[in-house]
């Protein structure tokens, strides 16, 4: 009687051991807390070895600059508000031109995703100004507008609206036809098809191209104030770089860089909220 | 041996039995007059061996109202394309279609629901907005804004056995359940013209079986005109008043069965009866022929 018990207890230990522990320890180890956790203590260790490096004379920060002066600048432009007027600056630049972009786009791309004639026509012209690098464009930008916000307010809508009308066209090009069949059968107005139908079909299609477009949006700005500006990021970027002080240009970028990646979780907060976002 | 009724026959010993029954003239819901219908140039199958393969060729059909009847055939026959020329969506290369005697020119609007393969539910929108969609616009002579369609759509969730589940999305609703509000959805239509392609095809095993009794009981309580897609035997027999056999492309119709089993039926105990087996005989011979 007592045998089979041991034997079965035996079993069911070396079970919990190989099933049972081991999937508990990698459980615990992949925990939101922890992952942070890690990615805090990569930062931490890189910036310490990039300062170590720095004041060892390892690396030359006359073209990498060095951690501590980095912060120390951020420290400096946040308590003289200076860090706030230039990304207002910045951020008011990309947002006018990528909202402009998404309220051209989204009609345009529906409009010729619902038009097999115009879709064909205009498919090439689309695909080659979309090839063409807008950043180039640029200087010409200058030229037709001037030195002011509608340079950079116009390159970036250069940039956005592509993105986002070919993903508008992606997505209301590949609504379920029996999608709108039904809609059809029961009777919808063409404002109804549009409004219920196609329009939220394409939702996510939007939104990710939204989530692609604005950090585009935030570069092309930053681009525009480095050609001609007073005021921004890019114009921190350039005035320091030009005087040769390379922390202040890192610190510069780093807020871009942390700017552009909240930006980025937003929309994809954003994106989540969406109720049927987990169907897709 | 069982005995297929003419394959050409304008009103089905059910029709009729029906018109007896409730002392009226059958009236003629669907009329299929000698269409051919072929994929356009560009389409999938265009040609065949150089000639211009017809995916439907000379195909007549009369359906009465309040009368059920199923198409069956291989894959490719050309049964959706009959539903689609029905519903407006595609347009028949020559020959009539006709509702209610009037032709059928481009999608027809409020005069039929349509059930799809897949569900076709709209995932942006919860169970119940997804059937109180139909009343929202129109459909059923019946325009109902905002909340106002609610009522109506949870008490056609009550009947498909969903009064619980209105407030989830598709994606949280199993596939039986799905094609269930899905069957709310077309009814919510309130057409007097239902086709049904392939319906219950996606379900597993059980739940089509729940579904159909519930159609069934459904149906026997509406009594709409239905034009059924479907590949099940079991499924024609039990829900329909006639069985349409076509042929393989290109598809034309090859026999009619009348099925005069007595209603209401019981689609769990009909396979145990000697008439569904003697039908579905007849109906697997002629089908195999088409399939071999």
């Amino acid at each position: 009687m007592s045998e089979p018990a041991h034997h079965t207890g035996t079993i069911g230990g070396a079970a919990d051991e190989l099933s049972g522990a081991q999937p508990a320890k990698r459980k615990r180890a992949a925990t939101p807390a922890a992952i942070l956790a890690t990615q805090l203590a990569i930062v931490v260790v890189f910036a310490s070895l990039w300062q170590l490096g720095a004041s060892t004379g390892v690396v030359n920060t006359f073209f990498f600059g060095e951690p501590a002066e980095i912060f120390a600048t951020l420290k400096e432009w946040t308590l003289d508000g200076s860090l706030f007027v230039n990304a207002a600056t910045t951020l008011y630049e990309a947002a006018m031109g990528f909202i402009v972009a998404v309220v051209v786009a989204v009609p345009i791309g529906i409009g010729l995703a619902r038009s097999a004639f115009w879709g064909r026509v205009f498919s090439p012209f689309i695909d080659i100004a979309n090839s063409t690098p807008r950043f180039a464009l640029a200087p010409l930008f200058v030229l037709f507008f001037g030195l002011g916000l509608v340079t950079k307010v116009v390159l970036v809508f250069s940039v956005a609206f592509f993105v986002m009308l070919i993903n508008t066209i992606a997505g209301a090009s590949s609504v379920d036809p029996n999608h709108i069949r039904f809609a059809q059968l029961v009777g919808v107005s063409r404002w109804e098809l549009l409004s219920k139908v196609i329009m939220p079909a394409t939702t996510n299609w939007l939104v990710a191209g939204m989530r692609l477009s604005a950090p585009y949006s935030i570069a092309a700005a930053v681009v525009g104030e480095m050609i001609s500006s007073t005021r921004g990021l890019g114009y921190l970027i350039v005035k320091y770089a030009g005087l040769l002080e390379t922390s202040k240009v890192m610190a510069a970028l780093l807020f871009l860089a942390i700017g552009g990646w909240c930006l980025n979780r937003g929309l994809t907060w954003l994106f989540r909220k969406l109720p049927w976002a987990s169907a897709q | 041996m069982y005995s297929p009724a003419p394959a050409r026959e304008t009103a089905s010993a059910p029709a009729n039995r029906l018109a007896q029954r409730v002392g009226q003239q059958i009236i003629e819901k669907i009329s299929i007059s000698r269409v051919f219908h072929r994929f356009d140039r560009g389409d999938e199958v265009p040609h065949d061996g150089g000639a211009v393969a017809f995916v439907l060729q000379d195909v007549s059909l009369t359906v009465s109202e309040g009368e059920f009847v199923s198409l069956i055939g291989p894959s490719g026959c050309g049964k959706t394309t009959l539903l689609n020329l029905l519903a407006g969506f595609v347009e028949g290369t020559t020959g009539s279609v006709r509702i209610d005697g009037r032709e059928v020119n481009g999608i027809q609007s409020r005069r039929v629901a349509f059930m799809f393969a897949q569900d076709a539910l709209y995932p942006w929108r919860t169970a119940i907005q997804n059937v109180t969609f139909p009343l929202e616009c129109g459909c059923g002579g019946r325009l109902i804004e905002g909340k106002g369609a609610e009522p109506y759509a949870r008490e056609l969730l009550d009947l498909v056995g969903l009064g619980e589940a209105g407030h989830k999305y598709p994606h949280q609703l199993s596939q039986g359940m799905r094609q269930r509000v899905a069957l709310a959805r077309m009814l919510a239509c309130d057409s007097e013209l239902l086709l049904m392609d392939e319906p219950f095809g996606a379900l597993d095993a059980q739940t089509r079986v729940l579904v159909q009794s519930e159609f069934s009981r459904i149906w026997e309580r509406y009594s709409k005109t239905v034009l059924m897609v479907t590949h099940d035997l079991t499924e024609a027999i039990a829900l329909s008043d006639r069985i349409v056999v076509m042929s393989h492309r290109p598809g034309t119709i090859k026999r009619i069965y009348n099925v005069d089993i007595a209603r209401p039926r019981d689609v769990l105990a009909l396979p145990t009866t000697a008439r569904f087996h003697e039908l579905y005989a007849a109906l697997w011979a002629d089908l195999r022929q088409e399939l071999e």
